[in-house]
């Protein structure tokens, strides 16, 4: 796995360049934009992590050429600004991720991982949260090991549940998901599923929180 | 729920000591106008007064002169005609006083004395002539008072060609001014009815001219009255009278350099945020790389101080921009849309129910209706909100709730209410100021959280009230304007 890291402040793009190398992928690293799209371009780098702030050639240049260009490795954008529109922008410019400055190396390792997952074509199959282990594709759910016996919608539920781990799902969110279904589904009904839900996942230490006014929320574990 | 709780006033001020969201004094101009207006008063005023008291005084003599002429001219006339009348008295009898009187004189008193200026004939006892009144040929006139009476008085020094040919006389009169005196004061009457007259409409006519010249000048002082704080646009040129212009062409200019200036200065603020940021983020990931890579524990407290070090800081660089882009003098209008305040308060504390998770705090979210127009600055909303609950969320203690509610009675209105320590409402008017931290508190914090929340609320026209919540903590209130139904696009 090779990845380029382009930043021009010196600080960062060491600790960068040693923590890629830490993690086990192999490193090239520029300071500028021009050099950074030749590179992009004629390279055949697994991932880049772009600085929008560059000299020369601007961050959001290099990426727009570089779709331009019909090359579709990940690429995470470093932003100092927080402003709504200039994410946003990155994303519509061909970011796959964003991270703002400044940021957690671990949120970066993991970020680079999932991506560089993504680009071989295996998402994340299995969500887990605590002794609860998810199969996506076969629509299994097992519970310290073993099976549990959930009904479609409750299986709906959950996975939406499952996909924003450690972030509030409002009930509209949860009627939405099971819209598919093509029934009417109250918010009441959802108070029903929640309810078999906890029951079924309570023997596994799995809970499931409710947010006064707002939704339900599993825990990242 | 409804309205939160009501123990204490829902002030559309600031509860607090010297909390101040009252209206700022209107602009000083009101005195100045008036100021210039007694200026144009006065100005006007004193010389037109001096100018028609001088007339009327030089009037009044002209007056008394005018009258006196007439007068003058009949009595020279009788002082020839008595005269002559004596000329014609034969040498041997002796002229009596009666005879020599002219028909309707009987108020005239008269002494004509000799050449030796022995009193001859007369019927009252005139003083002598004065030399210098008979150094001349004909009547010499002069006023003075005679036995307390003011009277006119004639000398004639006459020379006899029948009677005693040659022979010198002279013959003083004095005629009582009583008549003149009534005469001139007639004529001033007339002179100074009409001066009065003409004083009131001169009066009325500069106070009319005043109020008309000044009507320009005051309808641009409404409208810089009337204006917000932070309106820098230029004042309309058109609105002044041509004297004013050049002066509101200087103070355009004035807010054009100031606007330049803010505009520059929320740059600044802006690029140093962004500036900061790059290198914050190398320090943190320095550290963190070092925490990792060494096996001392005292070296990964440091390092973990570092990492948290640098956290503190960048969110005092975002809070830092936050503030300069809330500024009143970077108020962007075009920020400005319609919104809806229960989605937005919805979705800001979606995020942060898993930092409230964290400290074992139950936050929650009330909210009556689902639909809040609100005409306001997504972004600014979303950093107020944050930072109430940011706020919140450090001072409630583990175990504690923090609730955030929306509702709309007379325009929309938001209110986060926790079960922390609360707000003393000796401090309550401070805490919006930059970088005041509650004393005691012991929580890291900028400082900035609620100062941000304030100018938020200012941009907005909201009023921000703290108040006690039920069981001990603080509640804050953000009350928004209502909304004019024109501005009320939302559907």
């Amino acid at each position: 796995m090779r990845i380029l890291i382009v930043e021009d402040d010196e600080v960062l793009s060491d600790s960068l360049i040693r923590a890629m190398a830490a993690a086990g992928y192999a490193t090239d690293h520029v300071a500028d934009g021009e050099q950074a799209l030749a590179m992009l371009l004629d390279g055949c780098y697994d991932l880049a992590i772009l600085d929008l702030s560059l000299p020369r050639l601007d961050g959001l240049m290099v990426l727009r050429q570089l779709r331009a260009a019909k090359k579709s490795l990940p690429v995470i954008v470093l932003t100092a600004r927080d402003s709504v529109n200039d994410r946003v922008l990155g994303l519509d410019f061909g970011a796959d991720d964003y991270l703002t400055k400044p940021f957690s190396l671990v949120e970066l390792e993991a970020r680079v991982r999932a991506l560089l997952r993504r680009g071989q074509g295996g998402g994340a199959a299995t969500l887990v949260c605590g002794s609860l282990e998810f199969d996506s594709v076969g629509r299994r759910v097992t519970l310290a090991g073993e099976p549990a016996e959930l009904s479609a919608r409750e299986l709906a539920v959950l996975e939406t549940l499952l996909f924003r781990q450690g972030k509030v799902v409002s009930k509209e969110q949860l009627i939405e998901s099971l819209c598919a279904w093509g029934e009417e589904v109250t918010p009441n009904a959802i108070e029903v599923y929640m309810h078999r839900l906890r029951k079924k996942l309570e023997p596994g230490g799995v809970d499931i929180r409710t947010v006064r006014g707002l939704g339900y929320m599993m825990d990242k574990v | 729920m409804s309205e939160p709780s009501l123990a204490y006033p829902l002030p559309h001020t600031r509860d607090g000591a010297n909390g101040s969201l009252v209206q700022r004094p209107g602009p000083a101009n009101e005195e100045e106008t008036l100021f210039l207006r007694h200026h144009l008063v006065n100005w006007l005023f004193t010389p037109l007064y001096l100018l028609l008291l001088f007339s009327t005084v030089t009037g009044y003599i002209a007056a008394l002169k005018l009258s006196n002429q007439p007068y003058d001219l009949v009595l020279s006339e009788r002082a020839r005609l008595m005269a002559s009348r004596f000329d014609l008295v034969p040498d041997d009898a002796a002229p009596r006083a009666a005879d020599l009187l002219p028909d309707g004189a009987g108020h005239l008193t008269f002494t004509l004395f000799d050449a030796n200026e022995r009193p001859l004939l007369g019927n009252a006892n005139l003083p002598r002539p004065r030399p210098h009144d008979l150094a001349v040929d004909g009547p010499r006139l002069r006023s003075t008072t005679l036995g307390g009476e003011k009277v006119r008085l004639l000398t004639l020094r006459f020379h006899t060609s029948r009677r005693t040919p040659g022979a010198e006389y002279a013959l003083v009169m004095a005629e009582p001014v009583k008549d003149r005196l009534f005469l001139g004061r007639s004529i001033l009457g007339n002179i100074v009815i009409p001066q009065f007259i003409f004083i009131l409409i001169a009066g009325l006519a500069v106070w009319i001219g005043l109020k008309r010249g000044f009507e320009p000048l005051e309808r641009l002082c409404g409208a810089v009255a009337k204006r917000r704080s932070d309106d820098l646009s230029p004042l309309d040129e058109a609105m002044a009278p041509g004297e004013v212009r050049p002066l509101i062409r200087e103070v355009n200019a004035l807010i054009e350099r100031l606007k330049a200036m803010m505009e520059q200065q929320k740059r600044f603020v802006a690029n140093a945020a962004h500036q900061l940021r790059t290198p914050f983020a190398g320090l943190r990931a320095q550290a963190e790389l070092a925490k990792r890579e060494t096996a001392s524990p005292a070296v990964k407290t440091a390092m973990e101080g570092i990492c948290a070090g640098a956290g503190r800081c960048s969110r005092l660089v975002n809070q830092l921009l936050t503030l300069a882009r809330n500024d009143p003098g970077a108020r962007n209008d075009e920020a400005m849309s319609d919104l809806n305040l229960y989605r937005i308060a919805q979705e800001t504390a979606m995020n942060w129910v898993p930092e409230a998770v964290k400290k074992d705090i139950d936050l929650g979210f009330e909210g009556a209706k689902t639909e809040l127009p609100l005409c306001g600055d997504e972004g600014a909303l979303h950093d107020l909100i944050d930072n109430l609950l940011d706020n919140a969320i450090r001072y409630t203690p583990s175990g504690g709730h923090i609730t955030l509610c929306t509702g709309d009675d007379c325009g929309v209105w938001l209110s986060v209410e926790d079960s922390g320590p609360g707000i003393p409402a000796l401090e309550r008017s401070r805490v919006f100021n930059r970088f005041y931290r509650v004393s005691g508190s012991g929580q890291p914090g900028s400082g900035l959280g609620l100062a941000i929340v304030d100018e938020v609320a200012q941009r907005h026209g909201a009023t921000v009230a703290i108040g006690d919540a039920e069981g001990g903590g603080a509640v804050f209130i953000i009350r928004f304007p209502p909304q004019s139904s024109k501005d009320a696009g939302f559907p």
